[in-house]
């Protein structure tokens, strides 16, 4: 179980300290600064987004409004926080903004924690996926993916996110509480939950885990 | 089973050893006796696996590129805003200083439209003004020659009827001098009603001219023309007048010109002179007027009477009547009539004793 948080650790990128750099400058208006930071944490944005809505091209969307909203709000960046941090909470705020207009505008055909079981997978279109060369392998393993993402998308916001980010993304407790501005006993908690949701929502999908 | 239902709670924790040291001892514990909840970390185990491993999707083409493009547009709104709102230190005394300017230009044309719309009223409303002028003069001019006449005649007739203002005008505009009294003086002495106006006609198509002007009037002139019975006084006084009319219609505007004079009411006196010569009485008193310096001396005979009217200073009066004792008899009879500043109308009216 250690290989989680050592995942986790090594996915901790080493460009912190550069990131400040980059935003001091782009503070000063200079735009190519920010260039740098879209281009070093536009996926991690794209990845939380679209595992919070299921939908590659909402994610799309959405991480653009995020770096939008960003930049738009940079002079209001203090460095309190890591510049990350600051723009995964912009990211995570906006996904959840737009599930909510997603659930009021449409029916989902989502499945729920407690009838997640009867729910038929729901292919969601993520082109971009990294695929093995066997398309056999990629078959497989396209479908347990897509059940994977429709049990977390049956999850509930609050809960989504904390698995979202730990366990898929794999920030620290730590991360996650300054993320969602939340203390590391409600993390927990909700992680608790949340892993024992999709655990019993997968059962029921794929059948024996 | 309780038991079980609290390690389930943990076990998604004791995955990535996020348990305390007491709890994770606990679950490890009971881990070992309880097939069912080692099955459940086995679940969480994969389950973990799985997310763990979800491939990570990859950008789109050129999306560093889209949202760069987003982010510029978006840049630009921004700084079109600060040029207008920020930074504030700067431009909120420019801002101020924009409108003091705003305002204080707003004052002054506002101010310099003011003065041109006085101008445009000082050009344009004395003109219609000068109309009325223009018309008024006239009416004014004759209306100030003839106030006293029709005073006069107010006074005398007492309760006659006062003809319209305009057929007044129209009237004087018409004798082209101030009448002379439109007395009833028979009225006063009790004797047949001769004459009721002294208003002169002076020729027929003058009459005429008039007729559409003021029918009323010019009818009524028309009338009085006709009369046999004053046609020859009326003559008599038109040639009097006609010499009024090159000096004292002249003498008339000359006097609308100046100052109004103040009218006031008075109690005048009529002059009933018997006398054995009406003729011979009437010249003496003309010169006597004429010595005493008497404006407006009119002259009207009937049948009956001779009568003779002027205008004389306040002064002269009671000389003028001293005169008048040595000519026939006399007898006074007060009416109201206008004294003008320092002239008073008087009557003469001459009888055969």
């Amino acid at each position: 179980m250690f290989w989680v948080s050592n995942t986790i650790e090594s996915r901790k990128a080493a460009v912190e300290d550069e990131d400040l750099q980059y935003v001091t400058l782009c503070q000063r208006g200079e735009m190519e600064a920010f260039e740098v930071l879209v281009e070093r944490h536009q996926k991690r944005m794209l990845n939380i987004a679209y595992r919070m809505t299921g939908d590659y091209d909402e994610a799309c969307d959405v991480t653009q409004e995020a770096f939008i909203a960003a930049y738009k709000s940079m002079k209001s960046f203090k460095a309190e926080a890591k510049f990350s941090t600051w723009l995964y909470r912009i990211v995570m705020n906006l996904s959840k903004n737009r599930l909510k207009q997603l659930h009021g505008r449409t029916t989902r055909e989502s499945l729920r924690l407690d009838d997640c079981g009867d729910g038929r997978a729901k292919e969601t279109g993520n082109p971009s996926l990294v695929h093995d060369g066997n398309p056999g392998l990629d078959m497989e393993r396209r479908e347990r993916e897509a059940h994977v993402q429709q049990c977390v998308n049956s999850l509930g916001a609050e809960y989504r996110e904390v698995l979202v980010l730990r366990d898929i993304q794999g920030f620290s407790y730590e991360e996650i509480r300054d993320i969602l501005k939340v203390p590391d006993g409600t993390v927990k908690s909700r992680l608790s939950r949340a892993r024992n949701a999709l655990k019993d929502c997968l059962a029921k999908i794929i059948g024996d885990l | 089973m309780k038991e079980c239902e609290q390690i389930e709670n943990k076990l998604p924790l004791y995955l990535d050893d996020s348990l305390s040291g007491f709890d994770k001892k606990a679950v490890e514990e009971h881990l070992k006796s309880c097939p069912g909840c080692t099955k459940n970390l086995a679940q969480l185990k994969k389950m973990h696996a799985l997310t763990n491993n979800l491939a990570e999707v990859e950008p789109p083409a050129w999306f560093k590129q889209k949202i760069m493009v987003s982010v510029r547009e978006e840049a630009e709104k921004k700084s079109w805003l600060r040029k207008l709102f920020y930074p504030l230190k700067i431009k909120i005394p420019v801002q101020i200083f924009a409108t003091i300017c705003i305002a204080v230009l707003a004052a002054y044309v506002y101010r310099s439209g003011e003065d041109r719309m006085k101008e445009v009223a000082t050009s344009y409303v004395p003109s219609p003004a000068i109309e009325v002028q223009k018309e008024k003069l006239p009416e004014r001019k004759l209306k100030t020659s003839t106030d006293e006449d029709v005073q006069k005649e107010q006074s005398i007739k007492r309760q006659e009827r006062i003809l319209p203002a305009k057929g007044m005008v129209r009237e004087k505009d018409f004798a082209a001098v101030p009448s002379p009294p439109a007395a009833d003086f028979n009225e006063q002495s009790g004797g047949a009603p001769a004459t009721r106006s002294v208003m002169i006609p002076e020729k027929a198509d003058k009459v005429e001219s008039y007729k559409a002007v003021d029918s009323a009037v010019t009818a009524e002139a028309t009338d009085r023309y006709e009369r046999p019975q004053i046609a020859k006084s009326e003559m008599m006084a038109e040639n009097r007048l006609e010499k009024k009319k090159e000096t004292g219609v002249g003498d008339v505007v000359m006097k609308t010109a100046r100052i109004p004079q103040v009218q006031t009411m008075v109690k005048s006196s009529i002059i009933s002179l018997r006398v054995a010569d009406r003729d011979k009485a009437m010249i003496e008193i003309e010169k006597l007027l004429e010595k005493y310096e008497a404006k407006d001396i009119i002259r009207q005979k009937t049948p009956n009477k001779t009568i003779l009217t002027a205008r004389l200073k306040n002064q002269k009066i009671d000389a003028v009547k001293d005169h008048l004792k040595t000519i026939g008899r006399i007898e006074f009879k007060d009416i109201s009539t206008n004294s003008f500043e320092n002239e008073t109308a008087i009557f003469i009216e001459i009888l055969n004793d």
